[in-house]
């Protein structure tokens, strides 16, 4: 038995015309699924219509108030949030642009070339300092106590020195104390 | 001028007893709108509120010329779908019914509590099947009587995929409904048989 068009106007809802109407009728007395869907669907709108309302609990709009204060204290937050990122991302997006401009006008194998020439130099340079301690220590082996002397002083000295400097900037920076 | 279009100017200015107003106003057929879709008063509280907070932020969006009401729920409904969208709802089973509703001892009326909550958790169990548009929609049908086209204007859809919408929802209706009672003559059956 072929159920259409009846199911479809069963499904779809639409107030039908009284020929439609009875054919339905007709068709609904002879079919067992299709009365079925019928009956189903009768009563799933009656329990639909026939539902209380659902009503929120009292002090709905005084809890408004409240998520609303909470809401922009958020918004306030992550207002201020972006605005810092927007920032540092400015800055870097700045320094990244400067330091590519600069590095576009860059000559790399002479900026290597002369790395490699200061570089050699220096070594040099820590190669004869280091030739020439030693001719020293072979020539006056009692000298060497005297140098380790100077050393030990001038680590003690900067020790000193560094301790004066924090405690002073303690000093400076410790706040006043009211009533003093 | 009305006193809901005065409130609406008074609130585009700024004005938050304006729009709280309003909140008092429309309270109930959010919540109830939130609750339908949501399926309990917990989130439905949440949604409404939420609801209205945006609408607020973004009053100045309204188009006057529209019904205010079906602003609101459409607000409300495309908050409700994005959130049933992002968390899967706990179904209620047909069988687990009579367990799960216990009515409140010391209520006025136990029966009629018990009765309530068994019918809210069939309209729960009926709803949990659709889809979370085609139960805007049906909600919207059902509960607020919309026509199609005041459908279509609040989902932002057309009339034509309001009406395939509110068809598949009728049929997957009477399909779970047939599937509930099936369920209950079986489980009648059940009990019925005698213990061994």
């Amino acid at each position: 038995m072929s159920h259409q068009p009846f199911e479809d106007w069963l499904f779809s809802g639409e107030t039908l015309e009284s020929q439609q109407e009875q054919s339905l009728q007709d068709h609904l007395n002879q079919c067992e699924q299709c009365q079925a869907i019928s009956i189903a669907l009768n009563q799933v709108d009656d329990v639909f219509l026939n539902s209380p309302s659902p009503e929120p609990a009292l002090g709905f709009t005084q809890r408004w108030f409240e998520r609303l204060t909470i809401a922009r204290e958020h918004q306030q937050i992550k207002r201020t949030w972006t605005i810092i990122l927007a920032l540092f991302s400015a800055a870097t997006m700045i320094t990244i642009a400067i330091t590519l401009l600069n590095l576009n006008t860059l000559n790399w194998a002479y900026q290597l070339s002369q790395f490699i020439a200061s570089f050699s130099l220096f070594a040099g340079k820590i190669n004869q300092l280091w030739r020439f301690m030693l001719s020293i220590y072979d020539v006056f082996p009692l000298i060497l106590p005297i140098f380790i002397v100077l050393g030990m002083g001038l680590v003690s000295l900067t020790i000193v020195l560094f301790i004066t400097w924090i405690s002073t900037l303690i000093k400076i920076y410790k706040p006043v104390e009211e009533g003093v | 001028m009305n006193e809901e279009t005065r409130c609406i100017k008074q609130a585009i200015q700024g004005d938050d007893h304006a729009f709280g107003i309003l909140v008092d106003q429309y309270q109930k057929p959010v919540f109830s709108l939130c609750y339908r879709m949501l399926g309990n008063a917990k989130d439905a509280e949440d949604a409404a509120q939420e609801s209205f907070i945006r609408a607020y932020r973004h009053l100045k969006k309204y188009d006057q010329t529209r019904s205010f009401a079906t602003w609101l729920l459409s607000i409300a409904s495309h908050y409700c779908i994005d959130r049933m969208r992002k968390r899967r709802l706990a179904t209620v089973s047909m069988e687990s019914i009579p367990a799960e509703v216990v009515a409140d001892r010391n209520a006025p009326n136990p029966e009629k509590e018990l009765r309530v909550n068994e019918q809210e958790a069939l309209i729960q169990y009926l709803l949990d099947d659709l889809k979370p548009t085609d139960r805007a929609a049906v909600v919207l049908r059902y509960w607020y009587e919309y026509s199609e086209e005041e459908i279509a204007e609040t989902l932002d859809l057309t009339v034509s995929a309001v009406k395939s919408r509110l068809y598949r929802s009728r049929r997957s209706l009477a399909d779970a409904w047939l599937s509930a009672e099936k369920n209950t003559i079986t489980e009648r059956r059940h009990h019925e048989s005698p213990a061994f």
